[in-house]
């Protein structure tokens, strides 16, 4: 990521074009904008969104957007964030690669290993964490939440009938 | 006052109590009315006029605001029909001081005066309000002595046993309000509990008096209701044979007094009856455990809450459970178990009580009188056996609940902040693109921020991808507050600033 960044040089084409955006003028900056996105620029943009867009989509162009899995996941946070412009922001919980996920069930303890791409437990490897809790329990379980990743919202209403 | 002045609608409103009277060609009503009516003439120079409409309310009661004619009058008032309202004294208006307020408050919203003929005061004034809730005070208490009085005089009669109305039994009539025996239906009423003697069931009986055609009193009744002449039925019937009345008594608050009426039937045969009802009446037992739960109401937690049957279904299974009532909204006065596995308890209890008492294991649950379920421990207390209460302890703790826990890598906390910032930037620029606002002005005004902030904001939906990237995977080294205000177009440059 970072390094993968360090390693790729700036493109002196590119960045001798982003030099001349600042001083370009509105009607240019629209016809630029047409021409790169293929469709007219917004009313709202004024000249330095225009140059923002611009610039972006130049580099993009050259260097390459985001993954498709972030890109993924960005799209599915705006688009929470849009169904609710003054609801609280939920972020997905993500726990980091390394990191340990400790459970006690029926008196005994098990860990669980965050991998990249997988838990382990007991040495062996596994895709997702409620296989790991179906293997502990013998029953089917939300794996996130048996390791207490995720809130039982709504637990307390099933109590004593 | 000049008699140019916009006209004045006045609407007269009249109530009288009780229908006494009422028959008269020119009743109390029409005499209140024609007072009005003449006062409202003598401030015709001030512009009063009576409205045609005629509020009316003959025998209603004072008491409640449940009166046609009121509610008509309140209507018209509400509609801004009406400009003044006069009554011939406060107390046609209501008797009760609440009412009252009430009724004030929804003149003064409407601005609408109201007048008492034959009260002259002015409700401008403070001495005016205090005079008028002293009037009321006094009508509200009037009226209350008034139904004393009919309740100490009902009483008084009832005691004396005198039939004071109400629903006529069979076998009497009800004559110069005093109940005289009807013949054929007295006969009917000794023909009935002759009967139950006879056949000694209800079913039986019933099915007999269907057989004869014998139906219950049949009664006319001035308001369209329910009138009787139909079978008998369990529930009347037991009223019917239970009732003092055919002995001659009459009763008030539950107690039975000599009455003045003629009795229908001997003191023996009744007294039979009455055995052999008492005979009859089942005595049901409360009966717990309908739902298989063998302890419930035996079960409380540690702090003396009953512990209640409840289950829960998983894939068919039904999973019973013994509950605290605690927690059902009053979850911090739950002991310190507030939920056990029903077979589990009942298991444990009667595997200990049988061991001690060395009885069969169906019987020892009804030897239990209680069970106290604590952390470490569930008391049994058994039902006392010649005078002395056993308890049996019998050790348990409760399953310890599972826990979980997150041991975090150690490393930089990605900056909450700076997600939702990027986020929002983006979703900004999805409504600025998609053409939602207008402008950026537009967008500030709908999201309640400041132009300024939307612009700043903005610049965060161009960083360069890896940045975006990191920042959303949780793995950036920077926070939002290390973004420089003005971000280079170049992403180039951008890396550079900030990292």
């Amino acid at each position: 990521m970072k390094s993968q960044f360090s390693s790729i040089e700036a493109d002196p084409a590119v960045e001798a074009e982003l030099d001349r955006l600042p001083t370009m003028p509105i009607i240019e900056l629209r016809k630029r904008y047409c021409e790169l996105l293929r469709t007219q620029p917004p009313k709202a943009f004024g000249p330095d969104l225009l140059r923002r867009s611009i610039a972006h989509t130049i580099q993009e162009k050259s260097y390459g957007g985001l993954p498709p899995l972030t890109r993924r996941l960005l799209d599915q946070l705006v688009k929470t964030a849009l169904a609710r412009p003054n609801g609280r922001l939920e972020l997905p919980r993500r726990i980091k690669p390394g990191s340990e996920l400790v459970r006690t069930w029926n008196r005994r303890i098990y860990r669980v290993t965050v991998m990249a791409d997988g838990f382990t437990f007991e040495g062996k490897t596994f895709a997702s964490l409620s296989e790991i809790a179906t293997a502990i329990t013998g029953t089917r379980w939300n794996g996130p939440r048996f390791f207490g990743l995720r809130e039982a919202a709504g637990r307390e209403g099933t109590d004593g009938k | 006052m000049a008699s140019d002045t916009k006209p004045l609608r006045c609407a007269i409103y009249t109530r009288k109590s009780t229908e006494h009277g009422l028959e008269q060609e020119f009743n109390s009503l029409d005499a209140q009315r024609e007072a009005c009516e003449a006062y409202i003439k003598s401030q015709a120079f001030a512009g009063w006029k009576v409205v045609p409409q005629q509020y009316n309310d003959p025998a209603y009661s004072g008491g409640n605001l449940d009166r046609p004619a009121l509610k008509r009058l309140m209507v018209d008032v509400e509609a801004g029909k009406v400009d003044v309202v006069v009554v011939y004294k406060i107390d046609r208006l209501t008797r009760s001081l609440a009412d009252f307020a009430k009724l004030v408050d929804a003149f003064d919203d409407k601005s609408v005066s109201f007048v008492a003929v034959t009260q002259q005061f002015n409700t401008t004034t403070s001495m005016g309000r205090l005079t008028l809730n002293i009037l009321l005070s006094f009508a509200q208490f009037e009226r209350e002595l008034s139904a004393e009085r009919v309740r100490d005089k009902v009483a008084a009669s009832r005691r004396k046993g005198k039939w004071t109305g109400g629903s006529v039994p069979l076998g009497y009539d009800a004559k110069n309000k005093k109940l005289v025996i009807n013949k054929a239906e007295a006969e009917t009423v000794r023909t009935i509990f002759g009967l139950y003697l006879e056949v000694g069931s209800f079913s039986k009986l019933v099915a007999e008096l269907d057989r004869r055609a014998i139906v219950t009193k049949r009664r006319n009744s001035k308001v369209a209701k329910y009138r009787g002449g139909i079978p008998f039925t369990y529930g009347p019937l037991a009223y019917f044979l239970k009732n003092r009345i055919y002995i001659g008594e009459t009763h008030y608050g539950g107690k039975w007094f000599k009455g003045e009426h003629t009795a229908i039937l001997d003191r023996p045969t009744f007294d039979r009856a009455q055995d052999l009802l008492k005979f009859n009446t089942v005595k049901r037992k409360v009966k717990f455990s309908e739902s298989g739960a063998l302890l419930e109401g035996k079960l409380f937690d540690d702090k003396g809450n009953r512990m209640g049957p409840s289950f829960s279904s998983k894939s068919g299974v039904r999973y019973r459970f013994y509950v605290s009532t605690a927690l059902r909204g009053r979850k911090h006065e739950a002991g310190s178990v507030s939920r056990i596995s029903a077979p589990e308890i009942e298991g444990l209890v009667k595997a200990a009580l049988s061991e001690k008492l060395q009885a069969p294991n169906e019987e020892v649950i009804e030897r239990i009188d209680t069970i106290t379920v604590s952390n470490g421990r569930i008391r049994v207390t058994l039902k006392q056996l010649k005078g002395k209460q056993r308890s049996i302890e019998i050790p348990w703790t409760p399953k310890p609940k599972g826990d979980a826990q997150v041991v975090a890598t150690s490393g930089p906390k990605p900056d909450q902040k700076l997600v939702k910032s990027i986020i929002r930037a983006h979703a900004w620029l999805d409504d600025l693109s998609a053409g939602r606002h207008a402008s950026i002005e537009d967008l500030s005004s709908a999201a309640d921020l400041h132009p300024k902030v939307i612009r700043q904001g903005l610049r965060l939906a161009f960083l360069p991808p890896h940045l975006t990237r990191a920042i959303l995977e949780g793995d950036a080294m920077f926070e939002l507050k290390q973004i420089p205000k003005l971000l280079p177009l170049s992403w180039w440059q951008q890396h550079r600033a900030i990292g």
